[in-house]
C-alpha cells in the first residue's frame, strides 16, 4: 500500500473505571496500522476490547493512554467521514426508511430535493426499493440491515466502522449482507474496520485478520490471500484457510486470560 | 354481532328498569324512571340548558388539558435537560404531586374565585403532573446508542436535541397526554362540583340539591357522553401513534 495510513494505533490503553471504584485494563499498548482502502477484520472472544478499539477509533470514547492518527496525520476524531454500524439497530424509530437513510445527510444540511435522491439511490441498492415508506419496526431483521448499511454509506464516508453487524441474523441472511457489503465495497476506495467473533465471516470478508486476545494483544497478524471474490465453499474447505482457521482459532481459544466462554 | 348484543341488553336492562319503576318497585326520589330521566333530557336540550352547561365544561377541560399538557411537556423537557437539577427538585415535584388534587379545590376557590378560571387550573394542574412526569421520563429514557449513532454522523448539539432526543422523549410525553386527557375532564367537574354556577358538574349538584334524582341521572348521562367523546379522541390519538411506537396499542384506561 502506498500513502499513509488511514489508521495508526500507537501504544494505545484504555482503562474502564467499575461502578465500585475498582479499575479495568481493557487495553494495554496496542499499536497496529490500517491501509487505506483494506478491508480489516478484528476477531476476538468478547472482552477482547476489540469493540473498545472499534468505538475509539470512532471517536466515541477517548484513549487512556496512546494516540490513534488517522490519514491526515491528526488524531482528531474523523466522525464527519466515518460510517458506523452496530450489532444493534439504531435505525430512528420515527422515521421511515427514507428519512432514516437521509438522516446523515441532512444533518449535514445537504439540500432536500438532493438529500432524497441520493438516499432513493441508496435504497434501491441494498435492495428495499418500496420499503421507502416504512417504519423501522415494520421491517424484518435483514431489511433493517440493508436500511442500515444504506444509512451508513449515504453520506459516503472514506471510512466504515462495523461492530458486529451481522451477528443477529440468520446464517443464510447474513451470507447474503456479507456479499453485498463486499459489492458495496470494492472498488470504492473505502477503509473498512470489521469487527466480529466469528472466524468464518472475518477469513471470507478480510484483506487481513487481527486476532485479539484479553487486553487487546494481537495474537495474529496476517494478510489473506487477495483472490476475491470467495466462495464460502473456499474459506471452509481450502487447504490454506483451513491452516489460517487453526492458526486463529488456537489464537482465540489458548488465551491464558480469557474468561469462559469460547467464541466459533 | 357483538353491537347487536350490546343493544339487546342495552334495551333490556332500559326496559325492566322502566317496568320496575312503573310497579313502583323503586322510590323514585331514589331511583328515577329512565322515562323521567328521558324528559328532564330532552326539556334540558330544548331550553338549551343542556349546551350551555356541556359548553362551559368542555371549554374548562380544553383550556385545562391544553395548558397542563404543554405546561407538563415543556418543564418536563427544562428538567429532564438538567438531571442536576432533577435530582434536586425530584422529592418537591412528587410532594406536590402526592397531595390529592382534589385537596387544592377549596385552596384554588379562594384564589381564583368561583367562577370557570378556578377549574381550568385544578384541571391544568391534574395534567400537568401526569404529563410531566412522562415526559421527564422520556427525556431520561432516550437510548443512547441512537445519540451516539446521530453524533457520529456528525450532528451538532441543535440537531440531536432536535431530532433525536425531543422525538423520542415526545412517544412518552404523548403517553401522558393521552393518559392524562380524562384527567382533564375530572379536575373540571371536581371544580364545578365544590364551588360553581354552571357546567355539568354544577347540574349534577343543584339536581341533588334539590332533591331531583331524575335531574342527578340525566346530567350523569351526559357526563357519560362527554367522557366517551373524550376516550374516542384518546384511541385515535392512539391509532396515530401505533404508527412506529409498538407498545402504544397497549390500552392503559379505567379512568
Amino acid at each position: 500500500m502506498t500513502g499513509p495510513p488511514a489508521i495508526a494505533l500507537r501504544d494505545v490503553g484504555k482503562v474502564f473505571v467499575r461502578d465500585d471504584g475498582g479499575a479495568v485494563a481493557v487495553l494495554q499498548h496496542v499499536s497496529f496500522e490500517i491501509a487505506a482502502g483494506s478491508l480489516v477484520c478484528l476477531v476476538g472472544r468478547s472482552g477482547s476490547g476489540k469493540s473498545t478499539i472499534l468505538n475509539m477509533i470512532a471517536g466515541l470514547i477517548d484513549p487512556s493512554s496512546g494516540t490513534i492518527a488517522f490519514a491526515d496525520g491528526s488524531t482528531k476524531r474523523p466522525r464527519l467521514d466515518v460510517g458506523y454500524m452496530t450489532q444493534k439497530e439504531t435505525l430512528l424509530p420515527w422515521r421511515d426508511v427514507l428519512r432514516n437513510v437521509a438522516m446523515p445527510l441532512e444533518v449535514r444540511g445537504v439540500e432536500p430535493a438532493r438529500r432524497e435522491a441520493r438516499a432513493l439511490e441508496l435504497i434501491r441498492v441494498v435492495g428495499l426499493a418500496g420499503a421507502e415508506k416504512r417504519y423501522p419496526r415494520e421491517l424484518s431483521g435483514g431489511m433493517a440491515r440493508r436500511a442500515s448499511l444504506a444509512r451508513m454509506l449515504a453520506s459516503d464516508p472514506a471510512l466504515l466502522l462495523l461492530d458486529e453487524p451481522f451477528g443477529a441474523l440468520d446464517a443464510q441472511l447474513r451470507g447474503d449482507l456479507q456479499n453485498e457489503l463486499l459489492q458495496l465495497w470494492q472498488g470504492s476506495g473505502k477503509t473498512v474496520v470489521f469487527v466480529t467473533h466469528d472466524i468464518d465471516e472475518a477469513l471470507l470478508l478480510a484483506d487481513r485478520v487481527i486476532a485479539l486476545q484479553s487486553g487487546g494483544r494481537i495474537a495474529v497478524d496476517v494478510e489473506l490471500p487477495p483472490a476475491r471474490p470467495r466462495a464460502v465453499r473456499d474459506v471452509r474447505f481450502a487447504p490454506e484457510f483451513i491452516a489460517l482457521h487453526e492458526r486463529l482459532l488456537d489464537a482465540l481459544t489458548t488465551d491464558p486470560d480469557a474468561g469462559a466462554r469460547v467464541a466459533s | 354481532m357483538v353491537n347487536a348484543a350490546r343493544i339487546v341488553l342495552f334495551v333490556v336492562v332500559v326496559v325492566l328498569w322502566q317496568v320496575a319503576s312503573n310497579l313502583n318497585l323503586f322510590d323514585p326520589g331514589v331511583v328515577p324512571s329512565p322515562f323521567a330521566i328521558w324528559q328532564h333530557l330532552v326539556k334540558w336540550t330544548l331550553d338549551g340548558t343542556l349546551w350551555f352547561h356541556s359548553w362551559i365544561t368542555i371549554q374548562e377541560t380544553v383550556a385545562g388539558f391544553l395548558i397542563g399538557a404543554i405546561g407538563g411537556i415543556v418543564f418536563g423537557f427544562a428538567i429532564g435537560r438538567y438531571p442536576a437539577l432533577a435530582e434536586v427538585l425530584d422529592p418537591f415535584i412528587l410532594a406536590i404531586y402526592s397531595v390529592p388534587k382534589v385537596a387544592l379545590a377549596p385552596l384554588f376557590l379562594v384564589w381564583f374565585g368561583i367562577g370557570i378560571f378556578m377549574k381550568i387550573v385544578l384541571a391544568a394542574v391534574t395534567v400537568l403532573f401526569i404529563v410531566f412526569f412522562n415526559t421527564l421520563a422520556g427525556v431520561r429514557n432516550v437510548d443512547r446508542d441512537l445519540v451516539d449513532a446521530v453524533w457520529l454522523m456528525g450532528a451538532k448539539p441543535r440537531d440531536i436535541l432536535l431530532k433525536v432526543l425531543v422525538p423520542s422523549a415526545m412517544s412518552w410525553a404523548l403517553t401522558g397526554v393521552r393518559i392524562a386527557i380524562p384527567y382533564a375532564l375530572i379536575g373540571a367537574i371536581i371544580g364545578e362540583l365544590i364551588a360553581s354556577n354552571r357546567g355539568i358538574g354544577y347540574l349534577i349538584s343543584s339536581a341533588a340539591s334539590a332533591y331531583d334524582t331524575a335531574g342527578v341521572f340525566a346530567a350523569l348521562i351526559v357526563l357519560t357522553i362527554l367522557a366517551m367523546l373524550l376516550n374516542a379522541i384518546v384511541d385515535e390519538i392512539d391509532r396515530r401513534l401505533s404508527k412506529w411506537k409498538v407498545d402504544a396499542s397497549v390500552s392503559i384506561r379505567g379512568t
